[in-house]
């Protein structure tokens, strides 16, 4: 007997409803899909349990998961597309479960146990973490993880505790009912749809940071035992890079896991960064110099450091000169929280001569919130009102390194108190902004007098160390 | 009939062009969406509304009318088409054509006379001579379950410049569903080859109360009750 699906039945907020085509295919994991923006669902069609939850699992994401703005919510970067679609899986499941689908005990392809062996005796945590929560709450859970302690028995349990708080994320999610979680509205935060996955974003964020820690590592045994290769419990040698000073327990493991989980119910929704209006504010004033110094080849000197070109270079320009250099972009906060008077502003402006200056600051969707105060060595006469919000830092940040030369130095004067429009302020913004700092090596000043401290050492050629704005410091990686 | 601002689109502009006097609409869509309810229900009706079911054996009797044997010998009766243009003496009655797809060629010619524009529209009767206009007030709407307007003459569609798609039951008709089942109803009711009839669903729904759910579904849904029973399930978690 032949079952196929009734996508039509499903209705959503926030795609029109239509007819949809169905296609069939065996019940193998990788399989059976669903292109929500084409209307096309592909199903196993055989009257078997797994089979049925399968279509249940395929037609949840057709009612649930996101449709044309899925690429908006990869855009925001809040997680990594990966991390997204494994916690879709999960919320999916999740929801199935709910809706009465016995997914714990049908949804498996056996090839789970396989999947875990190979992925632990790979070394791979980062896929092993992704597996085990698109996993998470199925029948392929015990396998899999079965398959990861057979080579990696201390993985095991900190992938079971990972599954576990990843469930209670949702669990948390539905104690007042499931509307919420399985909602298509557009999400306030985020200005997207549909707005259940704003959980799985949440969850996704932080399943990249679990993703990209140190794994776990059993209690060291022998004294004598710290090299760089470990002996498995089943005779097998896993080759490991981490050496006994970076090694964390599986308990240290599972109390980092569970400081990183963000709690959905006391947060909200993550709001989203405004987009990025420059105002025009006419450049008359000079303001010539150069903020830092760069080395150029040359074919006189004492030390050779670039032998290379011995080979290459006709000139044979072996040595280093320094010369002044021009550039780097500063992007300022003038949101409220700096407060910041117009003297200041120019004052930071005029300590910065050559670099490109760019001040930001939100106010409302159809303002501008964003002007170049300095570039090219011509400098503001005068500059209008500013609003008070910030809504803008993470775009200004990365305008900032999308348009700086080469290895320009790009400053931030910010007190890291960020926000996404309309002030909505979100740990989650907070962590993506650090995060991007530390990824582009920005340096950061708090105030005024820490910005003009930081060109000055630039000026004398030196290369300023900094830490993150104060209130961003406790998201320092 | 709800007015309420929460009508569907369709159900939207039906009303709107009634409200506005237009006396020429065409009502396309799938089966069992209310389109020929919504025909002699909405607007004015006041002074009647006839019912005209196309068939391919039907003749011009049917719309103009025709001689009946009676007790008094031969007597004239009229057809739905005259009935309509009469009305209540004074004004004008609505005239609802079902099925046109499914009319032949000698209805159509006298569908024609009678649907033209009011300058133009006169019929005479047979044996008294009596011209017949339409009355100010006549009205007439076409119901089809094709989807293609092609496939109907271009003079008939011609005088039908509104053609609304009616692609969901109207809400009113969705009431009579229990809760959990309005949803589905309205969203299967335009599921092409997979299309369930909402008289299928208020079926369903009256007999689930008597035998069970499950039960109820084999009979009425037969080979595709896991499928939408599943799919509720799914549509309920939201």
């Amino acid at each position: 007997m032949t079952i196929s699906v009734e996508p039509e039945v499903l209705t959503r907020r926030d795609l029109e409803h239509g007819q949809w085509e169905t296609g069939s295919c065996a019940p193998k994991r990788g399989l059976p899909h669903t292109d929500i923006v084409n209307r096309k669902i592909v199903v196993p069609t055989d009257d078997t349990p797994m089979s049925r939850t399968i279509r249940a699992h395929e037609m949840m994401h057709a009612k649930v998961s996101p449709g044309t703005e899925w690429p908006k919510w990869i855009a925001r970067e809040i997680a990594s597309k990966e991390a997204l679609t494994v916690c879709e899986e999960l919320r999916v499941n999740f929801l199935c479960e709910k809706a009465g689908f016995s997914v714990a005990k049908d949804l498996s392809d056996d090839g789970e146990t396989a999947d875990g062996e190979r992925l632990a005796l790979m070394g791979d945590w980062h896929s092993a973490v992704m597996f085990a929560i698109a996993t998470a709450g199925t029948a392929s859970s015990k396998k899999y993880l079965t398959g990861i302690r057979r080579h990696r028995r201390d993985w095991g349990p900190a992938l079971l505790s990972i599954q576990k708080r990843s469930i209670k994320h949702f669990k948390d999610a539905v104690k007042h009912g499931t509307s919420e979680l399985a909602s298509t509205h557009v999400d306030k935060g985020a200005q997207l749809a549909p707005m259940g996955f704003r959980y799985t974003e949440t969850l996704a964020e932080w399943v990249d940071r679990i993703a990209g820690m140190t794994p776990p590592e059993p209690p060291e045994e022998d004294e004598n035992s710290g090299d760089t290769a470990d002996t498995g419990s089943d005779g097998t040698t896993s080759s490991t890079s981490s050496t006994s000073r970076d090694k964390i327990t599986p308990e240290e493991f599972d109390g980092k896991v569970k400081r990183a989980l963000i709690d959905p119910a006391s947060t909200g929704s993550i709001p989203r960064w405004g987009e990025l209006q420059f105002g025009k504010v006419p450049l008359e004033v000079i303001n010539t110099g150069a903020m830092g110094k760069k080395r150029v080849a040359t074919n006189v000197g004492r030390n050779p450091r670039r032998v290379h070109r011995y080979l290459t270079d006709p000139e044979m320009r072996l040595f280093d000169r320094r010369i002044r250099a021009k550039g780097g972009i500063v992007v300022l906060d003038v949101s409220g929280s700096m407060s910041f008077n117009r003297d200041q502003i120019r004052t930071i402006v005029e300590e910065a001569p050559g670099a490109t200056v760019i001040a930001y600051s939100w106010n409302r969707a159809e303002s501008d919130n964003c002007w170049i105060l300095a570039q090219d060595g011509k400098m503001y006469r005068e500059i209008g009102k500013v609003s008070a919000g910030n809504g803008v830092d993470l775009p200004a940040l990365q305008w900032a390194i999308k348009n700086r030369r080469r290895n320009e130095p790009v400053v931030w004067v910010s007190d890291g108190g960020v926000s996404g429009v309309g002030d909505g302020f979100h740990e989650t913004l907070f962590r993506q902004c650090a995060r991007y700092v530390q990824k582009n090596g920005i340096l950061c000043a708090s105030n005024m007098e820490e910005a003009i401290d930081l060109f000055k050492k630039m000026g004398r050629g030196q290369k300023p160390v900094t830490r993150l704005p104060f209130q961003l410091r406790r998201f320092e990686a | 009939m709800t007015s309420t601002p929460n009508l569907p689109t369709c159900w939207k502009q039906l009303q709107q062009c009634i409200d506005s006097g237009v006396n020429r609409i065409l009502l396309y869509g799938p089966p069992g969406t209310g389109k020929t309810y919504s025909g002699l229900k909405y607007g004015n009706v006041s002074a009647g509304a006839h019912r005209l079911i196309c068939t391919e054996d039907m003749t011009s009797f049917d719309v103009t009318g025709g001689f009946m044997p009676g007790s008094d010998g031969f007597q004239w009766l009229y057809g739905a088409g005259i009935k309509a243009w009469e009305g209540n003496g004074i004004n004008g009655g609505r005239l609802v054509v079902d099925e046109i797809d499914k009319a032949g060629g000698d209805v159509f010619a006298t569908l024609l006379s009678i649907l033209d524009s009011e300058d133009s529209a006169e019929w005479q009767h047979p044996e008294t001579g009596r011209i017949h206009r339409p009355r100010p007030g006549f009205s007439a709407v076409m119901t089809t379950n094709i989807e293609d307007m092609d496939e109907l003459p271009v003079a008939l569609v011609d005088r039908f410049p509104v053609q609304i798609r009616i692609n969901e039951p109207h809400p009113d008709a969705l009431e009579l569903l229990s809760l959990d089942l309005r949803s589905v109803a309205r969203n299967l009711a335009d599921a092409g080859p997979r299309r369930v009839s909402l008289r299928a669903f208020m079926t369903f729904d009256q007999l689930r109360k008597s035998i069970g759910t499950e039960e109820s579904a084999q009979i009425i849904f037969k080979d595709r009750a896991e499928s939408i029973l599943d799919a509720m399930k799914v549509e309920k978690v939201s």
